[in-house]
């Protein structure tokens, strides 16, 4: 418990379709600054909680706090990453990025130089007027950041974003998303089933059950910041990479069996 | 998958629709001229049943229809396997092949009745253009999709080449071919009753025809929703042939 | 360069060879004499339809007739289309019947409309646009409902209104399937105009290739179809070079 209010707090959500319960009585306490990950079994509705704080998703039971206050859509201090390509092909680079702030009626020059500015954040510098049909994934899921930053949201929620692509791009956009969270110091909530990479990356480490997904346990990870991937090497990242596998591993084998039936 | 609601549903639609033509017609909301009563028609209809008239447009127009499409498929068939077999010819004729797929065939048919005179024969002879070219470009591309990795298998297994076309190859492209056949009918069915609109040789395309220049309006619309209902019951007869062909 | 020539050779070959043939029965007496012109005359004839500027009033007309026909069509197509799509429901009741009528010949129902638009361009324009409805409803029927869920999340997600989700985002996604279906359209808005032309009109490409046939003036009659031919090859090509340009909505 700390003496600080938390930034989001959710509180016995619950999410249930006819037949099948996705979630069950989920909460968390997050608090500003802080990278917090999400490690799951699959299909333990791990997407479907971070949809539900995204306002994305109607909930069954409990509550969504943000700063404080209770919220049931959409909020403009989230921002969400998707794990499925989301950017829109019939836009460049710099129009994709500066979609949101289009939306919201940001006139022409300042949504520019925002954008122009998350360009050089997120290192697509020189992509500006190219179509996503000629970027690589790696590149369209910095696009997809950069769309999300330039909003400032306060939280960002990010759902397997490195998911589809391969594991050298992974670690690089890892090591630059930490980058972006200095200079920013956004909080970010990183749902992930890679537990090598939510090691390297998190404060904490959240454990979900398998279906119906319930936090089973939180692992703190303290390492120092700014982190590099040297960390990888030492002990310690072994034992605590260890440590989440054996929760992991009852819980996957969960699921194994319910899929099977 | 189909509720029976949602086709109830549509066929209220349909006799809705239908009910509220017979009340326009029969309130005298609209000149007679411009449209009958469903009913009126459904009795000259029976009439032209049951003097033999209507049965045997119809069997004019499925014997066209017949006829252009097994010479169709006896060409097309073998010329889609030959293209196949014929890399050369393949690449040079699927071009050519497609193009003329693309462009408005029907519009051949003067030239058709020139050729053939003013008979069923140069019916016949555009529906079989316009159904043999899907048939071919079908076949063709069909046994092109076929897996090479099966016929590796095929060779690995020292099948002969007979054995391989009958039981790897045919199969294999079966689906396409299939989707050939139906397209090439659907076509040929098509032009079919089309041309018999256009030039009033018979069958149940004329019907319509002859209708509209004698201002018989129960006969166009009995014309016109012959022609509508032959097409829509082949339509369906070739559903459920492909379903069963595949559960075989 | 082998691959591309060779084909490239065949196929000049075949048209080469098909001519060949038509001059060989033209010249011979298998078929009534004057039915099958040489190529030359008919290619005189057509030369001589364009530089006397005898087919362009024809050719505007069936171009205004089908153009009009073609806009009504897509207008209504691309409506139904997103209706249905977005309605499961609808969708289901209205499919069926739509695609069972795709596959009729739509000339059918030309003397409905000759009845009810008159004899002139009218009942052409409805050909056209009865014509071009189907390949479009059903194009942009399967785009509406096959739409990219993911686009929509991100619309919401940065706070974009209902109707700014609409037209910035669902509409762009589905824009190049429903082109795709334009293009189809436009080929069958073309031949039902033309279709209607040839069995009861006064003016247009139909019209002037019918009546070549009645007064057996079969050289121009094979130049107008030529003409109409290369007409329908332009349209065609127009538009899958407009639709090539739009590959980045892909």
């Amino acid at each position: 418990m700390r003496s600080v209010a938390p930034i989001l707090e959710i509180r016995n959500i619950s999410k249930t379709y006819p037949g099948v319960a996705a979630v069950e009585n989920g909460s968390l306490e997050v608090y500003s600054h802080e990278f917090v990950s999400i490690i799951g079994p699959s299909g333990c509705g791990k997407s479907t909680l971070l949809e539900i704080i995204a306002g994305l998703l109607p909930k069954t039971s409990g509550e969504v706090f943000i700063k404080g206050h209770a919220v049931n859509h959409t909020h403009s201090s989230i921002g969400i990453i998707f794990q499925q390509e989301s950017i829109f092909p019939w836009r460049t680079t710099i129009e994709n990025i500066e979609f949101g702030l289009q939306m919201q009626g940001v006139p022409k020059e300042e949504r520019r130089r925002k954008a122009d500015k998350m360009i050089e954040l997120v290192g697509l510098h020189g992509f500006e007027h190219r179509y996503p049909g000629e970027l690589s994934g790696g590149m369209k899921q910095r696009v997809a950041i950069a769309r999300a930053l330039v909003m400032e949201p306060e939280i960002l929620l990010m759902d397997e974003p490195f998911g589809a692509l391969d594991e050298q791009t992974r670690i690089i956009l890892g090591e630059e998303l930490l980058r972006i969270q200095q200079e920013i110091g956004q909080t970010i909530l990183f749902v992930t089933h890679n537990i090598n990479e939510a090691v390297q990356l998190s404060d904490r480490v959240v454990v979900m059950t398998a279906r119906p997904g319930r936090i089973k346990a939180t692992i703190d990870i303290d390492f120092e910041r700014p982190r590099t991937s040297e960390i990888i090497a030492s002990e310690k990242f072994g034992r605590l990479v260890g440590q989440i596998w054996l929760l992991l591993r009852e819980e996957s084998l969960k699921g194994f069996k319910l899929a099977r039936q | 998958m189909e509720s029976w609601r949602e086709k109830t549903l549509r066929w209220t639609f349909v006799a809705v629709v239908l009910g509220a033509i017979e009340a326009v017609v029969r309130l005298d909301l609209v000149d007679r001229i411009f449209l009958t009563a469903p009913s009126l028609i459904a009795a000259g209809a029976w009439k032209s049943f049951l003097s033999g008239e209507l049965l045997g447009l119809f069997l004019t127009t499925v014997y066209e229809v017949a006829v252009a499409f097994a010479i169709a498929v006896v060409i097309g068939l073998p010329g889609g396997y030959l293209l196949w077999r014929q890399p050369l010819l393949g690449r040079a004729y699927d071009e050519l092949l497609g193009a003329l797929f693309a462009s408005p065939l029907i519009l051949l048919y003067p030239i058709s009745l020139v050729i053939f005179g003013r008979g069923t024969n140069a019916i016949i002879a555009m529906g079989l253009v316009t159904g043999a070219i899907p048939i071919v470009l079908n076949t063709h591309q069909g046994l092109r999709d076929v897996n090479p990795t099966y016929i590796k298998v095929g060779k690995s297994m020292r099948l002969s080449e007979r054995q391989i076309m009958r039981y790897v190859l045919f199969p294999g492209a079966s689906p396409m071919i299939l989707g050939g056949l139906k397209l090439g009918l659907t076509y040929t069915l098509i032009s079919v009753i089309a041309l018999e609109f256009l030039v009033e040789i018979g069958g149940i395309g004329t019907l319509a025809s002859r209708g509209y220049f004698w201002f018989n309006t129960e006969e166009l619309y009995l014309g016109v929703a012959g022609a509508i209902l032959l097409s829509m019951i082949f339509i369906y007869l070739l559903g459920k042939a492909g379903t069963r062909l595949f559960s075989s | 360069m082998n691959r591309i020539t060779k084909p490239l050779l065949v196929q000049i070959g075949t048209v080469f060879g098909f001519m060949v043939i038509w001059e060989i029965i033209g010249e011979s007496k298998l078929l009534f004499e004057g039915i099958l012109p040489s190529i030359v005359e008919i290619v005189k004839a057509a030369w001589t339809q364009v530089a006397t500027g005898f087919i362009f009033p024809h050719l505007l007309v069936t171009f205004y007739e089908a153009s009009a026909g073609f806009v009504i069509a897509s207008f209504l197509g691309v409506t139904v289309g997103i209706l249905l799509g977005a309605n499961p429901f609808l969708r289901n009741i209205f499919e069926p019947p739509i695609l069972y009528f795709a596959a009729t010949p739509k000339i059918i129902l030309y003397p409905i409309f000759l009845m009810i638009l008159g004899t002139k361009f009218e009942s052409k324009m409805a050909m056209a646009a009865v014509s071009g409805f189907f390949p479009i409803v059903i194009n942009t029927t399967i785009a509406a409902a096959n739409i990219n869920r993911i686009f929509i999340k991100v619309a919401k997600s940065v706070g974009a209104s209902s109707l700014q989700t609409f037209t910035r985002v669902y509409l762009p996604s589905i824009l190049l399937p429903i082109f795709t279906g334009m293009r189809l359209g436009i080929g069958v808005s073309l031949v039902g105009a033309i279709l209607g032309e040839l069995k009861v009109s006064n003016a247009g490409l139909g019209f002037i290739i019918v009546q070549a046939f009645n007064y057996f003036r079969i050289a121009e009659m094979y130049a107008s179809i030529l003409l109409t031919f290369l007409f329908a090859a332009i349209v065609n090509l127009v538009m899958t070079l407009v639709l090539a340009r739009m590959r980045r909505f892909a």
